[in-house]
């Protein structure tokens, strides 16, 4: 009697202990994970509920006032958010269509067996991603430049100079196919490496027994590869579609506009290369309405979260995944 | 293999790959060569192929243009490093609570931290300037220093590999030893965790050297431009000068060349695999 007495009250003991142990252990925790959130409160979540209050009010350096939706009036008017909506969702078509589909190509080969430069070559596709857009965007204006290199290649093949930039004759034609190739350039060697480690992921003896039930390269393609890189495309979908609606470094190297960065007219000749990033930028910080730069960000944000939407939906249409 | 049985297939796959890495290398290849030559020679016809003799003379006209250059690439540098730490410390810490420790509301906490991965950082650009502004953290280092305390994604990409890498069995053994909870973080953690550090240290520090959009916002003061925000301005105030503003380009490439020449082979498993984690 007397042992067991003894033995239930050790057991309460360690219990008691263990209970104040897992609390004080649950203490160090929460001490351990609270500067992520009170940092993410304070310079994330409060930054985008600000934002939506903000486009409900005309607030410039000077004065603040709640206007209710005028700012959303206004953008159904505004001709230089919808050229700019254009050219964005013209961007983000042409850019993810060729970018994709080059890189997934090139992702294949780069996943050819007994390769020889792998490593190099992946270094190589690589760099452009980690340079800075500014820089990029720098390098591409003296290329593309009416007397540049690009043009002096394609007249030694015979083609006449296109003016990519719309210096030369104030045309906006190839303004956007120039942002769209330099975009491409600088993001298709990251989609590559993406795709590739996506391949990497997929056990060579699925593709063996395809070939051995008889399937071509297509069939093999269509029905073994891209349906087993589906996680891989969302994820690429989904950063080309935010890259090219937030497109802004790249552009405003290209064209300028923007006070105290670059020159010229906003988004260039007929402001052709005008993305949304930048109206919001000059809108905020040339003209000073806060408010109304807001509105667009928020439209902005609508325009993501709705490609998003229709990406998983046409991605994973079946439920399975 | 059938269908493109005339030709080995290996021939396809050498020249595809030989041709897009020709064109990923050739506009560097210009930027490097053009900022040898004088902005008239680099819009004469044919343009120069090879290195020319004028290097010396743009970078005099860079820094007298831009006599912050190198304080700008000094603040990136700052920038960079100062976030990849803040990143790495605050990153390992939070994923260690959530990979080791049992907590109420724990499973709801993760779930927001996730979620937070998935808001654009641009649409809070116009608030976040406001917010700053008031704050006073203009011409400071600290609005892009002190946010990575708060990084989602270094938070969610820690947790997963301590807890897929780093042996239950040590954290009791280390308790035992008597380390406090701080010390088993600081002394076996961290150093276990070392391999999923570096990638998120490549990212963050790639992210903070190239920042633009920000400084650009908040920086005035020409010594505390990054080297973007050097460079677009020194295109908007002198953007005739092809051959100064390609020396500047040039000598802001190199650390990213360095980075991709000894380092990619593991920078780039580690980014790819970080990326494709969070799906």
């Amino acid at each position: 009697m007397a042992s067991t007495a003894v033995a239930g009250a050790v057991r309460e003991r360690i219990q008691t202990r263990r209970v104040g142990a897992s609390t004080r252990r649950a203490l160090w925790a929460y001490l351990f994970i609270s500067p992520f959130y009170l940092s993410f409160l304070a310079f994330g979540v409060f930054p985008i509920v600000f934002s939506f209050y903000l486009a409900l009010t005309r607030w410039t350096p000077y004065q603040s006032s709640f206007i209710g939706a005028g700012n959303f009036v206004n953008l159904l008017q505004d001709n230089l958010v919808h050229t700019a909506l254009f050219n964005s969702l013209w961007l983000m078509a042409v850019i993810g269509g060729s970018q994709i589909s080059l890189a997934l190509v090139i992702a294949i080969a780069l996943n050819a067996t007994k390769l020889r430069g792998r490593e190099a070559f992946r270094g190589i596709f690589f760099l452009p991603y980690i340079t800075s857009p500014v820089v990029l965007g720098l390098v591409w204006g003296v290329i593309f430049a009416y007397t540049g290199l690009l043009n002096s290649a394609l007249s030694a093949l015979g083609i006449d100079q296109v003016d990519w930039l719309g210096y030369a004759t104030g045309s906006a034609t190839w303004i956007k196919p120039a942002i769209a190739l330099v975009t491409v350039w600088q993001f298709f060697g990251w989609n590559v490496l993406l795709f590739a480690a996506g391949l990497q992921a997929i056990p060579r003896e699925i593709f063996e027994a395809a070939r051995i039930d008889g399937a071509n390269d297509w069939q093999v393609l269509i029905g073994i590869t891209l349906p087993l890189l589906k996680r891989v495309s969302f994820f690429v979908v989904s950063i080309t579609i935010i890259g090219s609606v937030q497109l802004f470094d790249a552009p405003l190297m290209l064209l300028g506009g923007v006070a105290g960065a670059g020159s010229g007219t906003l988004g260039g000749a007929e402001a052709g290369g005008l993305t949304l990033a930048m109206v919001v930028y000059e809108t905020a910080f040339s003209y000073g309405q806060f408010g109304y730069a807001a509105a667009i960000s928020v439209l902005m944000f609508g325009v993501l979260v709705l490609l998003t939407v229709v990406n998983r939906r046409l991605l994973f249409r079946n439920l399975e995944d | 293999m059938s269908t493109f049985a005339v030709i080995p297939q290996r021939f396809y796959v050498y020249t595809l790959l030989g041709l897009a890495a020709l064109a990923t290398i050739a506009p560097f290849y210009w930027e490097f060569v053009l900022s040898t030559h004088t902005t008239s020679e680099i819009s004469s016809t044919p343009p120069p192929f090879w290195i020319g003799g004028a290097l010396l003379q743009n970078y005099h006209t860079l820094v007298e243009y831009a006599p912050f250059f190198w304080r700008s690439m000094l603040n990136s540098g700052v920038i960079a490093v100062g976030s990849t730490v803040v990143t790495i410390f605050f990153s390992a810490l939070g994923g260690y609570a959530f990979a080791r420790y049992q907590f109420p509301l724990k499973e709801q906490l993760f779930w927001v931290l996730l979620l937070t991965m998935l808001i654009p950082g641009q649409l809070g650009l116009i608030p976040w300037y406001i917010e700053m502004t008031r704050i006073g953290w203009t011409n400071s280092f600290l609005p892009f220093i002190v946010p990575a305390i708060g990084n989602a994604f270094g938070t969610f990409w820690m947790r997963q590999y301590i807890t897929s890498a780093v042996p239950v069995e040590l954290f009791d053994a280390a308790q035992i030893d008597g380390c406090g909870e701080f010390g088993v973080f600081w002394r076996i953690v961290l150093p276990l965790a070392a391999p999923a550090a570096g990638a998120l240290a490549i990212t963050s520090f790639i992210g903070g050297w190239n920042s633009f959009l920000g400084p650009l916002t908040l920086m005035s003061d020409p010594s505390m431009y990054t080297y973007p925000v050097a460079l677009a301005n020194l295109k908007g105030v002198h953007g005739t000068d092809t051959g100064a503003l390609l020396i500047g380009s040039s000598i802001a490439t190199v650390p990213m060349l360095l980075i991709t020449i000894f380092g990619s082979r593991r920078i780039i498993d580690g980014l790819t695999s970080g990326a494709l984690s969070g799906q």
